[in-house]
């Protein structure tokens, strides 16, 4: 008889364990819990975001305060996290997520909707910045507790960090601004100097751009290009065009006609090679003698331009583009609203941003931050790269460019756009038979179709 | 199972051991329909109640009926393009993988044929490839300007221009097509392979002592022979038809760039965008709409559960009919 109870009591168990282990992935992480449980609701985090690779989580330091952080360049964040603790002896750690760039908004997305933990900061990249910062779950950070100074970042960056209340709920990383790349070997044999204000001054318009183009593609046999792809002349053209291409729910084409414009006069006249810029093809132009201009932000040297041209060093150089500088890409942080470390977390990106931060950030990961006063030095502001020769690029960046650069302000509905432009820019590039015309239909239906809720 | 019988006229201890015997076994596979009911069940009710709202997952629901229902088959051209889409790659795909993988199998499980193992091994090969993987190599065997294939037919002088596989919808859908039944052919004929060497060897040695021919052999032994293997891979393939994602979606990522080009999304002009991919972008890529996807959803499911059903059907009819003529 007791044997027999034991049997019921063992399989009663069995059944327990077996439906609460179960069931143990169903609830949802609050209150305080354990360095496991943290790590079961990371993982329920990696797979809601639908991120198939495991989660790299680390965790730094000893402070008596985590702030848990997404991104995508743990060992960068590492290096300035620990240079943070140690300038300012701040009694934190850092619980880093790792999360593909891309997926970071659909991470967002999935946390949120499952009801899962916040982190206390979420970085940005700019084409998703404006589609983030229209959900109405972020801190404004030059509100009080925080009151961030804005005159402590670059004027440009302002708009591309608040949202459409103007309320600034992302603090910027690294400046994006942006000019002309060219190839110092092609520029002298095809516009008889390399000197970067002599091109500067020889390209005011890109009517003249288009000319020498002309010029230059008949020179050399057909042979070499202005640019490799027509995203190029996309992303530095609507890159300087402020007008914003939806506002009050209204789509506006004038920015994407002017643009639209130039890509197909410069495809017609067979200026841009036609390589997709997602290609590999495009990548190994960065070494070859046939594509003379790229475009180039702070961040492009070292990540595009030495991987892939390993033996160009010297062989760049930097100049303004007709009509002037723009910009490209760059990441900011934002903290929600109902993050639990919040303060800290602020602490954390502000520093970032502050004169010792910037110093500091150039020092251990070679970034370009964006306090003003930093710049303000002309020593700190010179910025010479070997890929650059002796050419203080950090003229360009740091200072023209600063002069009369123009930024579209971040919207709702720039993910859209985002995926517009590609799908349009794909399509002139390898149909030739699409004209200004039927581009510029193709844009406005895409956009309708893909928002419906756009006024027509 | 037969259930032992226990008098009804037991005392309360064996009425006890008829209700503990009764119970046991719906413990037993209780785990299994809490979870299912959990993780199965309740997300189908709940994409049924999602697709009724407006939701961006961040907001708060709101009840619009209907309408995205309406706007995927009325108003949004990409859904019935990424349903016909998902179609023509199943009208090319299905018969390409079963007829090949019948092939391979008849060809490997021939006697003369050395190394079988090893061609059944590189056939299956790129089954086990990741789909990442498979994607950045035909992205780079297909590209526009640096291609192997490009180089191959210019060197070959079969082209004096390089063609823009990857750009131009009607090549696009054929390379997406080439990469699927590249990948799948290996997996198909392992099925196939199985059904071959449970068939008797004596039926093909009755054949030969009344002088049938190999593909008389093929035709009249191998086919009938496997017909239930071939009934469960068309249905089967209708169903994974439906659920073709990966493939397509990493051919026209971003997975190669430098510079942080984005994806394309549907291929050239939407002309490799699948039912799934469609439900995807739609829910968690530019669009963020949940409610419009959940209804994507549903009506994808919809297409599957009719060609499945006809398929089903159209075998039914097919084996009566053998059966009827035997």
């Amino acid at each position: 008889m007791r044997y027999k109870n034991l049997k019921k009591l063992a399989a009663t168990g069995t059944v327990i364990t077996v439906i609460c282990s179960a069931l143990a992935g169903c609830g949802t992480s609050g209150g305080v819990s354990s360095e496991a449980d943290k790590g079961s609701s990371e993982a329920v985090k990696t797979e809601a975001a639908g991120d198939l690779s495991e989660p790299k989580k680390e965790t730094k330091g000893e402070g008596t305060e985590t702030i848990t952080m997404w991104g995508w360049n743990a060992g960068d964040i590492e290096k300035i996290f620990n240079a943070y603790k140690e300038e300012t002896g701040a009694d934190v750690s850092l619980d880093y997520v790792t999360v593909q760039q891309e997926e970071s908004f659909q991470k967002l997305q999935t946390t949120i909707s499952a009801g899962l933990d916040l982190p206390d900061i979420v970085p940005s990249e700019v084409n998703q910045r404006g589609t983030m910062l229209s959900l109405d779950i972020w801190e404004d950070l030059s509100a009080a507790p925080y009151n961030f100074d804005k005159s402590q970042i670059f004027e440009y960056e302002i708009p591309l960090c608040s949202n459409e209340k103007g309320e600034l709920c992302a603090l910027p990383w690294d400046v994006s601004t942006a000019g002309l790349a060219y190839k110092r070997d092609l520029a002298k044999e095809y516009l008889g100097t390399d000197d970067p204000d002599e091109i500067s001054a020889m390209f005011q318009t890109w009517d003249e751009f288009l000319e020498k183009g002309k010029e230059i593609r008949e020179e050399s046999g057909g042979k070499v290009y202005m640019f490799a792809s027509l995203t190029n002349v996309k992303q530095i053209m609507d890159g300087q065009n402020p007008q914003p291409i939806v506002q009050n729910d209204t789509l506006d084409m004038t920015s994407v006609k002017e643009t639209l414009n130039w890509m197909i006069k410069f495809r017609d006249e067979g200026i841009v090679d036609n390589i997709l810029e997602s290609s590999t093809a495009y990548s190994a132009s960065y070494a070859d003698d046939l594509h003379i201009f790229y475009p180039c932000a702070g961040w492009t040297p070292n990540y595009v331009i030495q991987p892939n041209d390993p033996e160009g060093a010297g062989n760049w150089g930097l100049t303004v583009p007709p009509q002037g500088c723009f910009s490209w890409g760059g990441s900011a942080f934002m903290i929600p609203r109902d993050a639990k470390h919040k303060q800290a977390a602020y602490d954390f990106i502000s520093w970032m941003n502050t004169e010792e931060g910037t110093r500091t950030q150039r020092e251990v990961v070679n970034y370009n931050t964006s306090n003003v006063e930093a710049y303000k030095d002309p020593e700190f502001a010179a910025l010479y790269d070997e890929w650059f020769g002796g050419q203080n690029i950090g003229e360009l960046l740091f200072n023209k460019a600063m002069e009369n650069i123009q930024v579209r302000p971040v919207s709702t509905h720039d993910a859209t756009i985002m995926e517009v432009w590609s799908m349009v820019t794909e399509a002139v590039n390898s149909d030739s038979s699409i004209d200004f015309e039927a581009a510029c239909t193709m844009f406005e239906n895409e956009m309708y179709t893909l928002a419906p809720e756009l006024k027509k | 199972m037969a259930v032992p019988k226990v008098k009804a006229s037991g005392s309360t201890g064996g009425r006890r051991k008829i209700r503990s015997r009764q119970v046991w076994p719906y413990m037993f596979i209780l785990p299994f329909f809490v979870i299912y009911i959990a993780f199965n069940c309740y997300p189908l009710i709940y994409t049924f109640f999602i697709s009724l709202n407006e939701w961006d997952g961040f907001t708060e629901p709101v009840m619009t009926g209907l309408s995205n229902y309406k706007n995927i088959f009325t108003e949004d051209p990409y859904f019935l393009k990424s349903i016909g889409n998902t179609l023509l790659f199943m009208a090319f795909d299905i018969p390409i993988v079963i007829l090949g993988g019948l092939l391979l199998a008849s060809a490997f499980n021939n006697r003369k044929l050395k190394g079988a193992n090893f061609f059944r091994t590189a056939a299956f090969l790129p089954y086990i490839t990741i789909p990442v993987a498979i994607g950045v190599l035909f992205s780079l065997l297909f590209d526009w300007n640096s291609g192997t294939i490009n180089e191959l037919l210019a060197r070959a002088g079969l082209i004096s221009k390089h063609i823009n596989f990857l750009g131009t919808p009607s090549l696009a859908r054929m390379i997406v097509i080439l990469m699927i039944c590249w990948k799948y052919i290996g997996y198909h004929m392992i099925f196939f392979n199985a059904g071959i060497s449970g068939i008797s060897m004596e039926l093909y040695e009755a054949a030969d002592v009344d002088g049938a021919s190999g593909f008389t052999k093929f035709t009249r032994i191998t086919i009938p022979l496997l017909k239930p293997i071939i009934e469960y891979l068309v249905i089967m393939n209708i169903i994974w038809g439906f659920q073709l994602f990966d493939e397509p979606k990493v051919l026209f990522s971003s997975w190669t760039s430098s510079t942080g080009a984005s994806s394309l999304v549907g291929g050239p002009l939407k002309s490799c965008m699948t039912a799934i991919w469609y439900i995807y972008d739609t829910s968690f890529g530019s669009q963020m709409r949940y409610g419009k996807g959940a209804a994507a959803a549903y009506g994808t499911f919809m297409f599957i559960l009719v060609f499945s059903l006809a398929a089903f059907i159209v075998m039914k009819i097919l084996g009566r009919k053998d059966r009827d003529g035997r």
